[in-house]
């Protein structure tokens, strides 16, 4: 992934999915805890926003998203784990 | 912590006692009080994990650095002795 700012953007949906991952499993015991329900709507939204902007720039992140209209992009363009440098 | 104690007995006979099972929501509220039991009070046998609570968590890029989000839950482990 030479471009940065692609980069920033892709370390920014990994990071965020991480945070809601972590905020699961607290979830799952203290399912009332308003703080950390807020939280993890808050991170619900930054993650999707985050997901779309970078599947509207650089192509998507699953090949659930892909836009196959006319050929099947997913197997010839490099994958998002695949990038090098990480 | 009188109060503790009895409350966290009561609690404890009211699980083994199996006559009316305690509803879950109650259940979950009753473990989130700030009881503090000394351990040789506790049955034996039995494994204890403290209550976690939220805290003041740690930005998203820091969170994945640490692997966890929560600061209690960061323990670096070095290897080392210090």
């Amino acid at each position: 992934m030479k471009n940065p700012e692609q980069r920033k953007l892709f370390n920014l949906i990994n990071q965020v999915s991480f945070a809601m991952d972590d905020t699961r499993l607290f979830l799952d015991t203290h399912p009332h805890d308003g703080e950390a329900l807020s939280y993890f709507k808050k991170m619900q939204e930054v993650r999707k926003q985050a997901i779309c902007e970078y599947t509207r720039m650089y192509g998507p992140i699953v090949a659930y998203d892909v836009d196959n209209s006319n050929t099947w992009t997913w197997s010839s363009e490099p994958w998002p784990w695949e990038v090098g440098g990480c | 912590m009188a109060y503790n104690r009895n409350h966290y007995n009561n609690a404890y006979n009211n699980r083994m006692s199996f006559q009316q099972p305690t509803p879950v929501k109650e259940v979950m509220e009753e473990r989130c009080d700030d009881r503090m039991e000394p351990v040789d009070k506790m049955p034996i046998a039995m494994c204890y994990v403290p209550w976690q609570k939220w805290e003041s968590i740690f930005d998203v890029e820091k969170g994945l650095d640490c692997g966890t989000i929560f600061p209690c839950l960061y323990k670096p482990f070095k290897g080392v002795r210090h």
